[in-house]
């Protein structure tokens, strides 16, 4: 018993003790896609020319993610857009920008900006095309029937899209198909459509050398990019506030549009984009250092097996009791095997963002490396093959066996020690090393919300279209799935060579 | 057969196990119906009977790993069900059918399991398994093979050896040589019979082979269709036996060429 508690004591101490102590006063975020992660580094290369100490949490996900972390308090600042405000996160209940403002203010938010330029919906076309009709503005359309638009899916459907647009522009004669966003500038660029829409930072813009028209009886709403912090923040570092508002509206599309190509186009990273608009903004110029591949891949191996260590280890304290007393009590047992057979039925994401709230309420990090929610989810996760190892090792122990045990006269808890678990152990293992594995794997969703590891490379690789990228995070995930695997089948080997374990 | 004490019972000892009108249903088949019988201290019974015909469930009752559907069972005047299991189990030493051995423990941790969780000092658990190794003629090196590295007849002896670890003053032995050809079951035959004749323990062994039952036995109780048919020496149940059915049993083990 004493060698039992010693080795719960050991394994939970070796799950719970923190590998990076949080030190940073100030947490960025940013979402899942390049342009907000070029002002989220921004912000960082500014603070850290301040000298305030920061950690970015890059792809963070989506508004509902980033804003939830920033009222919760687990991110300090993140770029958002005036639109997405309005219309998602209140969801186009507070009509005026007062009303916004003090509803972000109740929950202990300030927004600084704007800053300068506008990401909304546009009708694009090629300069040349443009000129030579003569078109400027979106109205200047009604007088070209013949034009043809491609516009992608949800701009096709979207109420605050095309259908709104074409009433309210009286644009009923133009010809339009949907296609996919990459498509349409393909064939606007061999002049099969003439007007494609699409968002006017988009890196292609100046790519393509296209045109936006300009919306000249103002039909779409505005996405002003603004930077939303949170107060008590801003009181502990006034020089934050003061930053943050150095940014205003010294950004405007050109400088965005151009920033965004650096990245998608021109192969930069994002730090690289931020420091050009820092330098020609502002004319500050923050040190931008590059990390090695070899650096990249030790940091990050180490936050994968971080997030494995916090998450198997309990899964294994507590599975193998959960097996336990499902064999024990079988109508307990069904109930057991049951509920953790339905959490591998919750897909990732969703689990993800189910899990936050009670995160914060915990008082836990709910977003960034290592949160406690991408533990608490690979943990759940972990869960079933363990229970179900359990079990079925305990269930398959042969009858005779099994009165063989009971005849000893030895009591619950030391025959389950020395002889039950033991004649399970095969089972047990084959569990945990299934855990193992698919953990390995699961481990890259942790992405979803910054939570470090081989997913980050994978979901930048997504973003910026790498295939390099995805592989950087791939390669190094599938080897340590592989390597546990091949660890966890020498120990079944020497496990059943020697038929088990000495008392 | 009789449920009460018979008179003579005491001259040889006193009643040690004591089942009155057991019966055990599995559902709606009725394996024991109405089964009495008493075994007293110091003797060696034989406890036959076709294959099916109730022996182990008799043993797996007296351990508790089953509980009566009717009647009562006592173990030293005391009903079962009032006493602690644990302590039952362990005042008896029972080898199942195929010697029960965990597969993942040496032999000699096998025998020593139950003395390691009654703390036992090792010094202690290593003479009495000397000590047991001697009695049982068993090379020391044997000990710490494990079971799947025994042949049938060693396994057996050690499975033996843990009944007999904590020095029980019963023993109940479910077909302890089915296992073993006809030369080494003769010979552990040969050697058990003035063993526990020495150790003067009651010993309850089920077998289907009367040949057996004579080696080991003082007294045999033959059971079919869930009763007792008759009860006494194998040479009163040649000479007068009870039924038709006792009649054929002993005939059919005469009628095997050399069986006897
Ligand atoms: N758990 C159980 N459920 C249902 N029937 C059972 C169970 N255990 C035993 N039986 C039945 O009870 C009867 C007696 O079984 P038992 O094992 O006592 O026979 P036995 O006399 O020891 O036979 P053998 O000589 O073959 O070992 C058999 O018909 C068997 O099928
Ligand atoms: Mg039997």
């Amino acid at each position: 018993m004493f060698r039992l508690t010693l080795f719960y004591v050991v394994l939970l101490g070796l799950a719970l003790v923190p590998l990076h102590p949080k030190s940073a006063s100030v947490t960025i975020g940013s979402k899942l896609f390049t342009e907000s992660v070029i002002l989220g580094e921004c912000v960082r290369l500014l603070c850290d020319d301040a000298g305030i100490d920061t950690t970015h949490y890059r792809e963070l996900g989506g508004t509902r993610i980033l804003f939830d972390a920033l009222v919760s308090g687990d991110i300090s600042v993140y770029p958002e857009y005036s639109g997405t405000i309005r219309e998602e996160i209140f969801r186009g209940e507070l009509e005026t920008d007062e009303l916004i403002h003090a509803a972000l203010t109740e929950r202990g938010i300030g927004l600084a900006g704007p800053l300068g330029f506008n990401n909304t919906y546009a009708m694009a076309m090629l300069r040349t095309r443009a000129a030579e009709l003569g078109v400027t503005t979106i109205s200047d359309l009604a007088r070209h029937p013949d034009l043809k638009c491609g516009f992608s899916n949800e701009f096709m459907e979207r109420q605050d899209g095309w259908p709104g647009m074409r009433e309210y522009y009286d644009l009923g004669q133009l010809s339009t198909k949907g296609l996919n966003h990459d498509l349409a500038y393909r064939q606007l660029q061999l002049g099969q459509i003439d007007v494609i829409d699409a968002y006017a930072t988009d890196a292609k813009i100046a790519a393509l050398d296209l045109v936006l028209l300009e919306d000249d009886r103002n039909y779409f709403p505005r996405y002003d990019a603004v930077v939303l912090y949170r107060v008590d923040l801003a009181d502990q570092h006034p020089d934050l506030l003061r930053l943050l508002q150095s940014l205003e509206g010294g950004i405007d599309n050109a400088e965005m549009v151009r920033a965004n190509a650096l990245v998608e186009m021109d192969g930069k990273n994002e730090s690289e984009a931020a420091a050009m608009i820092l330098d020609e903004t502002l004319g500050i110029q923050p040190e931008v250092h590059q990390e090695s591949l070899s650096d990249r891949l030790f940091v990050r191996s180490l936050e994968h097996i971080d997030l494995i260590r916090r998450s198997l280890i309990p899964a294994i304290l507590i599975g193998i009791p959960l097996g336990v007393l499902a064999t024990l009590f079988p109508s307990c047992g069904r109930m057991i095997l049951g509920a953790a057979g339905i959490i591998q039925t919750i897909p990732a994401l969703a689990m993800l963002v189910l899990l936050m709230p009670l995160m914060s309420a915990f008082g836990q990090a709910s977003v960034g490396t290592g949160s406690a929610t991408a533990v608490t989810a690979l943990f759940l996760y972990a869960l079933l093959p363990i229970v179900q190892g359990t079990h079925t090792g305990l269930k398959s122990i042969p009858l005779p066996l099994q009165h063989s045990m009971e005849s000893l006269g030895l009591p619950l808890n030391y025959r389950l020690l020395h002889i039950d678990l033991p004649l399970a152990g095969a089972s047990i293992l084959a569990g945990v090393k299934t855990s193992t594995v698919l953990t390995v794997g699961f481990a890259t969703l942790g992405a979803l919300i910054g939570a470090g590891g081989y997913g980050q490379p994978i979901m930048t690789g997504i973003r910026l279209n790498s295939t390099a990228l995805i592989l950087e995070g791939a390669i190094p995930a599938a080897i340590m799935a592989v390597v546990s695997q091949l660890c966890f089948d020498l120990v079944e080997r020497s496990y059943s060579t020697t038929s088990g374990r000495r008392t | 057969m009789n449920s009460t004490p018979p008179t003579d019972s005491l001259e040889q000892g006193s009643v040690k196990f004591e089942l009155s009108h057991v019966s055990k249903f599995f559902g709606a088949t009725c394996v024991l119906n109405d089964f009495t019988a008493s075994f007293q201290e110091s003797r060696i019974y034989a406890l036959l009977g076709l294959s099916g015909s109730g022996k182990s469930t008799i043993l797996r009752l007296m351990m508790r790993l089953l509980e009566p559907s009717g009647g009562q069972l006592l173990f030293r005047g005391q009903s079962l069900q009032s006493m602690d299991v644990l302590q039952l189990r362990r005042a008896i030493g029972y080898v199942l059918q195929g010697g029960g051995l965990f597969p993942h423990l040496s032999a000699r941790d096998n025998i020593a399991i139950v003395a390691r969780y009654l703390k036992w000092p090792p010094a202690k658990i290593r003479d009495r398994i000397d000590e047991l190794a001697e009695l049982m003629s068993i090379p020391h090196e044997l000990l710490d093979r494990f079971p799947h590295a025994l042949s049938g007849g060693q396994a057996q002896r050690m499975s033996l050896m843990r009944a007999l670890m904590l020095d029980p003053d019963v023993l109940l032995l479910d077909e302890p040589f089915g296992a073993l050809d006809p030369i080494t079951r003769h010979d552990l035959q040969q050697e058990l019979r003035p063993l526990f004749t020495r150790l003067g323990k009651l010993v309850i062994v089920v077998t289907h082979d009367l040949n057996e039952a004579s080696i080991l036995s003082d007294e045999a109780i033959l059971l079919h269709q869930g009763t007792v048919v008759q009860r006494g020496t194998l040479e009163a149940f040649r000479t007068s036996p009870a039924t038709e059915f006792v009649e054929r049993f002993v005939e059919a083990q005469q009628a095997i060429p050399g069986g006897r």
